[in-house]
């Protein structure tokens, strides 16, 4: 007969679980870090789709581009913005030129004035595109070299622009917007831009 | 349940053991969370006396790797019973710890979570940021050490000694997250030590509850649920501390610059103390039903003979041990019984009795 205090006692709460016990206690610990890393995943893609906006003109579209990056004034461009996790001699960038149309071809024009400007300039490649509207766009893709005042006197650039008309204030001008990073920092980069383009919705031409 | 098991399953000497607690753990953790606090406040005022901008350096090294290291020689020092196995087992958590953040939580966090792309955009996607990705990865890793490395085999005597694991697994990750975060900074000022102090609370915090919860699972039978809700406690307790620098930094107009700090510190504290007072529960419990196991294992030990003979052979052998009987004096007109003569004659009068039985039966 138990003992009366005996009742009050239980030993089985004395005694270590068991080895399958173990196994279901991590498995459900694996659950539930693996549920708020999924859900993290999820937040992350989300996150890093959202972007602001450079605004042109009215009913005109809007330039995307990265919500964490810092703005850098420039007189030279519309828009400059920097990642601020970038190595510090040259930092992957975006920038939009608002410049007046060219009388020629585009995708003519545009690599020339690009080949005169950049030092060492290589293209790389050349594409003609569409974007959603119908509107032609050209997509130029290179290399250049850069003279940084840090520690590394010259590095390696890689950078894609697309060009094409856009209304700004009321009259039509051409529209370039740059996506550069150094080349040993492009493949860390490249899916941000490429979120960018793909937010451009530029696609192939006909 | 209580009925399938016997209480001759259970040693309460053994429950005992684990109830030991252990004193030098408490007292250096204490020492280190008043320490580190002390340091930051005494440090940023004399800053603000002295504004200059160091270049990182040998100090924010010092810096980075201080809080974790003050608590492992706190540790050390106070340790001083012929504990080595504790010892060295401590200071390998730690180091390994740091070793594996740096292989695979933070590589998980820059290249696969991309975190440093996006996650500075506010302080909201920050802290979830902290509670989806940064943490569960944090926790895991410090559990999965802890799950796999210590607390399958011998290493682990007490249930004060999952807390003391816990913490030494925590504070090495948490020297590797300050090391990357101030090494490559160009300009180092006292905020960078203030937050090295902060991470390092945290993650003691963080380590000790996800030690103490699988020392308690190891030593007494947890329901299932019981792991999983602890690691969600520690997960929010690492954004708990995240939240607290957050509103130190976003009121630091009308609050003193180590208030952050100072809330991490009493929080780690406060924290400390809830763990200990667990764990002095779980202690006297364990105690307790040592005494109630020694009681029913007296009650319910069935009365057997031989036991008694085994008692009384031992009682004889030692007072034989203690007064030796003096040797019989020789005779020579009587020669010495043998042996053999004295079973034999033993062996004659078992046959006499049993044939006697039979005739009377």
């Amino acid at each position: 007969m138990t003992p009366f205090d005996g009742r009050f006692v239980d030993l089985s709460a004395y005694q270590p679980p068991s080895k399958w016990e173990a196994r279901l206690h991590n498995l459900l610990v694996l659950l539930v870090a693996g549920m708020l890393l999924f859900g993290g995943w999820m937040f992350k893609d989300w996150m890093q789709h959202q972007f602001r906006y450079l605004a042109l003109d009215a009913k005109e579209m809007r330039i995307p581009y990265p919500p964490a990056w810092t703005l850098q004034p420039d007189r030279e461009v519309a828009l400059r913005v920097l990642d601020p996790t970038s190595p510090e001699a040259f930092p992957a960038r975006e920038e939009v030129r608002i410049l007046p149309l060219p009388t020629g071809q585009l995708e003519a024009s545009w690599p020339e004035m690009r080949a005169k400007d950049l030092d060492d300039y290589v293209e790389l490649e050349r594409r003609d595109l569409v974007l959603p509207d119908g509107r032609p766009a050209l997509l130029l893709e290179y290399a250049f070299t850069e003279k940084t005042p840090g520690a590394t006197p010259l590095v390696a650039v890689r950078a894609i622009d697309l060009a094409f008309p856009a209304r700004y204030e009321g009259e039509t001008r051409l529209v370039v917007v740059t996506l550069a990073a150094e080349t040993d920092d492009w493949p860390r980069v490249w899916p941000t831009f490429r979120r960018v383009l793909d937010r451009l919705a530029a696609t192939e031409g006909e | 349940m209580a009925s399938d098991i016997s209480v001759f399953d259970i040693q309460p000497d053994a429950l005992r053991r684990v109830a030991r607690n252990r004193r030098s753990f408490w007292i250096a953790t204490v020492l280190f969370v008043v320490l580190v606090a002390a340091a930051g406040v005494l440090g940023t005022r004399a800053w603000w006396r002295w504004p200059e901008v160091f270049e990182p350096g040998w100090g924010g090294l010092m810096v980075a790797i201080g809080p974790g290291l003050l608590w492992l020689l706190l540790f050390l020092l106070l340790q001083i019973k012929n504990d080595e196995g504790t010892r060295r087992v401590t200071t390998l958590l730690w180091l390994i710890a740091a070793v594996l953040y740096v292989v695979t939580v933070q590589p998980l966090l820059v290249r696969v979570f991309q975190i440093t792309t996006w996650s500075v955009l506010g302080w909201w996607v920050e802290l979830l940021a902290n509670f989806l990705i940064v943490a569960p990865l944090e926790a895991l890793l410090i559990y999965l050490i802890l799950r796999l490395g210590v607390f399958p085999g011998e290493t682990i005597q007490r249930l004060a000694d999952g807390p003391l694991f816990g913490v030494a697994t925590g504070l090495g990750v948490a020297t590797m997250v300050s090391l990357i975060a101030i090494w490559p900074v160009s300009q180092f000022t006292p905020d960078h030590g203030m937050a090295a102090g902060a991470w390092a609370l945290s993650y003691a915090t963080l380590g000790g509850w996800l030690g103490y919860a699988l020392a308690r699972a190891r030593y007494a039978r947890a329901p299932g649920y019981y792991l999983p809700i602890m690691f969600l406690i520690a997960v929010s307790l690492h954004t708990l501390f995240d939240a607290l620098g957050h509103l130190s930094n976003a009121l630091a107009f009308i609050l003193p610059p180590d208030t952050g700090l100072l809330a991490a510190a009493g929080l780690a504290l406060l924290n400390f103390a809830l763990m200990a007072w667990r764990i002095h529960r779980h202690n006297q419990a364990f105690i307790r039903m040592a005494a109630h196991i020694e009681i029913a294992q007296e009650r319910e030990r069935p009365p057997s003979l031989l036991a008694d003979v085994v008692d009384m052979a031992q009682a004889g052998v030692l007072a034989a041990s203690q007064t030796p009987p003096p040797p019989p004096p020789p005779s020579p007109t009587q020669p010495p019984a043998h042996d053999e003569d004295e079973l034999a004659s033993l062996k004659r009068s078992w046959e006499a009795l049993i044939a006697e039985q039979e005739k009377g039966s």
